[in-house]
């Protein structure tokens, strides 16, 4: 994330499920899908079972949503978070992200960090840290790249 | 990106691939066109007792080969669907068998990018090969997925 003052970093808000919001870098969201035309791959995990073509990059798209509950999920709002990460071998990707509302940004501090505890556990998988929102909900900061990976099919 | 072998089998000159694409419940599988051996009828299918993994058999080249049905999500049905007309032959070295299908078309084409599986979601079940970016017949930049006949059969034999 970017550090740009001392009120903390820029941060990007991914709301994926009614309930649940994730952080992300600032400059690790770089485009917002409307209404994305989905090619659905049979077989593939519930959470990742979808890509679309964007920009000539045929894109992976994570339901962190069924990811979460393990159940599939209806599209409710067809927005898709669009984000850029390093393979493992140091080459930049693309990954979707299904959220449920638009992508807000908002300022993190050090102060607010947090532990991933309870129902959050999950999270530890693909987190780099976790901070308190100012409404007192546990965001975790997701590692892009991890995500992306093999890590959710172990 | 794809390997060289699997290019090769779909290069037939310099230009083009040439390629059969497989439609059936509202999805399309590209295979190469050098593994269709045939399209038969579906009156010449004889089906089965719904106990199989195939729903019923062909008599091809002296031999009765099995004839699968694939739904949207590539499971098995074990009964026939009414939106099936064709059935293609699939073989590759020894391995032979058949698929039902809506519409079998074959295409050459020459503006095809290859991928592999995002591994995010390369589970080791994706009955596919590849993902690909093609220009359709409308000039229009498609997602595709590609298959062929070895990964289809090894699908199929993991399948309960």
């Amino acid at each position: 994330m970017n550090t740009d003052d001392n009120n903390g970093v820029t941060a990007w808000l991914l709301q994926v499920d009614r309930l649940v919001n994730v952080a992300i870098g600032q400059f690790e969201l770089i485009h917002i899908i409307d209404k994305p035309d989905y090619m659905s791959i049979p077989q593939a995990p519930e959470y990742c079972k979808d890509v679309v073509l964007w920009n000539s990059n045929i894109v992976p798209v994570m339901s962190l949503a069924s990811w979460l509950t393990s159940e599939i999920q209806l599209d409710s709002t067809g927005v898709v978070a669009v984000v850029v990460y390093e393979d493992n071998q140091g080459k930049h990707k693309f990954g979707g992200i299904k959220l449920s509302n638009a992508p807000v940004q908002a300022k993190v501090s050090n102060e607010q960090q947090c532990q991933l505890t309870g129902e959050y556990d999950k999270w530890r998988k693909v987190s780099l840290s976790s901070f308190k929102s100012k409404a007192g909900d546990i965001v975790p900061i997701v590692d892009v790249s991890k995500l992306f990976s093999q890590i959710l099919l172990s | 990106m794809i390997d060289m072998q699997f290019k090769n089998k779909l290069r037939r000159d310099n230009a083009k691939f040439h390629v059969s694409i497989l439609s059936f419940a509202g999805i399309e599988l590209i295979v190469p066109q050098s593994e269709i051996l045939s399209i038969e009828s579906i009156y010449e299918l004889e089906t089965s007792n719904g106990n199989e993994r195939h729903i019923g058999m062909i008599h091809k080249q002296g031999m009765k080969l099995p004839v699968y049905c694939f739904s949207k999500s590539m499971d098995l049905y074990r009964s026939l669907p009414e939106d099936r007309f064709q059935c293609v032959v699939l073989k590759h070295d020894e391995l032979i068998f058949s698929l039902l299908c809506y519409e079998i078309t074959n295409a050459e084409i020459s503006d095809i990018e290859f991928h592999n599986l995002p591994v995010c979601m390369d589970n080791n079940i994706i009955p596919l090969t590849h993902l690909c970016l093609y220009k359709g017949t409308d000039s229009v930049r498609k997602l595709g997925m590609v298959t062929s006949t070895a990964r289809l059969n090894e699908y199929i034999n993991k399948l309960n």
